[in-house]
């Protein structure tokens, strides 16, 4: 791996060979990472597969067995202090004194960072929405509020980087939206944000990039459109898609035909057939055999498929 | 740098004080139960001063600070482990640990906030005792500054010492409960115990207890200690909870 980015900066997030272990169990194994800066980064992976391990001790919250890493350029743990001053961070669920208000909350973490911290908040709640009800106590929250006062938290570090650990976990889908536009704005902004999920869909609407992490190891990580890149494939919805099937599995171009629920679904051979041609040669065909044609559309390949596809594989490796 | 750290005690303090049924469990506690004690002896004295000896003098406000010593634990042992435990119960512990800010600075801090929230309450207590003690004295003899001071030094040095105890204590266990249990078993109950136990001899001088009564001036049956001995045995209390909460803050993985 190359020491910097293409900008010349280290990447947000780096680790190598990381592993960590719980006795026998390893929760993470070998574990190298690239997060590259000012993008959105989705961390992709089924329930303990590993993914609040890393962040975990990305944070400093716990100790690796054996492997590095570094955050914004910053060794952890040698240099926590330094490199966690510009990530701002939520873990699980946003968690804070229910006792006090969410003005309070955050003067206490600004009291913590110290620094300008303390100068951000007013401008931190707004930023959320949550001005005008900062004063209230935080137990009288719902986890929308919570989670957005979450971000507030965050916000009071000026962050570079932001780690969110399941984000959207019991938000409802105008909060989704909401949350989907603020990443979204820090991207724009020019900050880094890594976002763990098991939402494959949040993450391939949300993010650049994508790690699917399985079993403590990282299964692929890039771009999402080379991660959702696969063989071409077009959707045709007809009346009988049996038939149909049949008819068009013969066609030049057309690699193999599978029905489904919703119709079918043929793979495109990459033999230099357009689109276009392949398109016309089917409704042609399918008219030509008295078929009535529902839809002809690309069937986009999406990080589900991916993801199952290379989760599956690994299963069958065992 | 000291700037950061006060903000961070601040900081401290205020998640205390906004725990509104702790501290009026307190101040009643460190303040108010003296108060109704003196008040109760006051009345007594007024309604038959033939029979009933004044509510003030040294006497008095011998038994007070002995009073307040115990309950001084109580109040320590409470705000003691809801300061080391309450970041960690509320869940925003791994928050501020992510934060990048030392681990050691954050135990700090709790430790100075409980403790300086503890001495205050007691040091009210202590003033209300005092100076119930000059005014009723009556026919008996009012304590001297000296004696005053001395008794105090003790008090304080008890309550600092078991709020240091219930942080360290509590950063260990992450829960209030248990803590406040143990701490209030182990300095009102079992050291009383211990302590009048005679074969134990001057073993018992490892009680924080009875370190607290030498610094008071009081005796115990069998028990010889030096002051310096006893100092010695409150520092290495506070020092031995300081370095085993220090220690665990910085290595527990959260």
């Amino acid at each position: 791996m190359n020491n910097t980015s293409s900008d010349g900066r280290a990447p947000a997030v780096r680790t190598t060979g990381l592993t960590k272990s719980y006795g026998e169990r390893k929760a993470l194994d070998g574990v190298d990472l690239e997060v590259p800066r000012g993008v959105a980064f989705g961390f992709l992976g089924p329930n303990g597969a590993g993914k609040t391990t890393i962040i975990r001790l990305l944070l400093g919250l716990a100790w690796p067995s054996a492997g590095s890493m570094s955050v914004l350029g910053f060794r952890v743990p040698h240099e926590r202090e330094k490199a966690l001053a510009r990530v701002g961070a939520i873990i699980d669920e946003p968690r804070f004194h229910g006792h006090l208000s969410g003005l309070q909350n955050l003067e206490l973490n600004a009291a913590v960072r110290g620094g300008g911290a303390r100068a951000r908040i007013p401008a931190a709640l707004e930023r959320v929405g949550l001005g005008a009800r900062a004063g209230e106590r935080v137990g009288a929250y719902s986890l929308g509020m919570r989670q957005r006062l979450g971000i507030a938290r965050c916000l009071l570090a000026d962050p570079e980087l932001l780690i969110l650990d399941e984000p959207m976990n019991g938000l409802d889908p105008a909060g989704m939206l909401e949350f989907r536009r603020l990443i979204r704005e820090f991207v724009n902004e020019g900050r880094t944000v890594f976002l763990s999920s098991h939402l494959l869909d949040e993450v391939q609407r949300t993010c650049d990039s994508a790690a699917i992490v399985d079993q403590g190891r990282i299964v692929v990580q890039g771009p999402i459109a080379t991660l959702t890149s696969g063989p071409r494939k077009i959707a045709v919805g007809s009346d009988d898609p049996a038939r149909a099937a049949t008819l068009l599995a013969h066609l030049d171009g057309v690699q193999s035909v599978t029905v489904n629920d919703t119709g079918l679904e043929l793979s495109v051979a990459a033999n230099g057939t357009t689109d276009r041609q392949l398109v016309t040669a089917i409704v042609q065909h399918m008219l030509g055999a008295g078929l009535a044609i529902d839809r002809v559309a690309p069937a986009e390949a999406t990080l589900e498929e991916q993801f199952l596809n290379l989760t599956t594989k690994i299963e069958e490796q065992r | 740098m000291i700037d950061n750290a006060c903000q961070l005690i601040r900081a401290d303090v205020l998640k205390l004080r906004r725990r509104h049924g702790l501290i009026a469990l307190a101040i009643s506690l460190a303040v108010g139960a003296v108060a109704v004690i003196f008040a109760v002896d006051a009345i007594r004295h007024a309604s038959n001063p033939l029979h009933v000896a004044p509510a003030g003098g040294v006497r008095n406000f011998d038994n007070a600070t002995d009073f307040l010593a115990l309950i001084g634990i109580v109040v320590a042992a409470m705000i003691g482990a809801t300061a080391g435990a309450g970041d960690a119960e509320a869940g925003v512990l791994r928050d501020l640990v992510a934060s990048g800010r030392s681990r050691l600075a954050l135990f700090g801090s709790r430790a100075t906030a409980a403790s300086g929230l503890t001495l205050c309450l007691l040091a009210c207590g202590l003033l209300v005792a005092a100076v119930c003690s000059l005014t009723l004295a009556g026919s008996l003899q009012a304590p001297s500054l000296a004696h005053i001071a001395q008794r105090d030094a003790g008090v304080l040095a008890l309550g600092a010492t078991a709020t240091l105890v219930a942080v360290g204590g509590a950063t260990f266990a992450r829960s209030r409960g248990p803590v406040i249990a143990v701490v209030i078993a182990l300095g009102v109950i079992v050291s009383q115990l211990l302590l009048h136990i005679g074969f134990l001899g001057d073993l018992r001088a490892v009680l924080p207890l009875a370190a607290f009564g030498r610094i008071a001036g009081d005796t115990t049956p069998g028990l010889h200690v030096s002051l310096g001995v006893a100092i010695g045995v409150i520092a290495a209390w506070a020092l031995a909870a300081l370095g085993a909460g220090g220690w665990w803050a910085r290595r527990v993985e959260v």
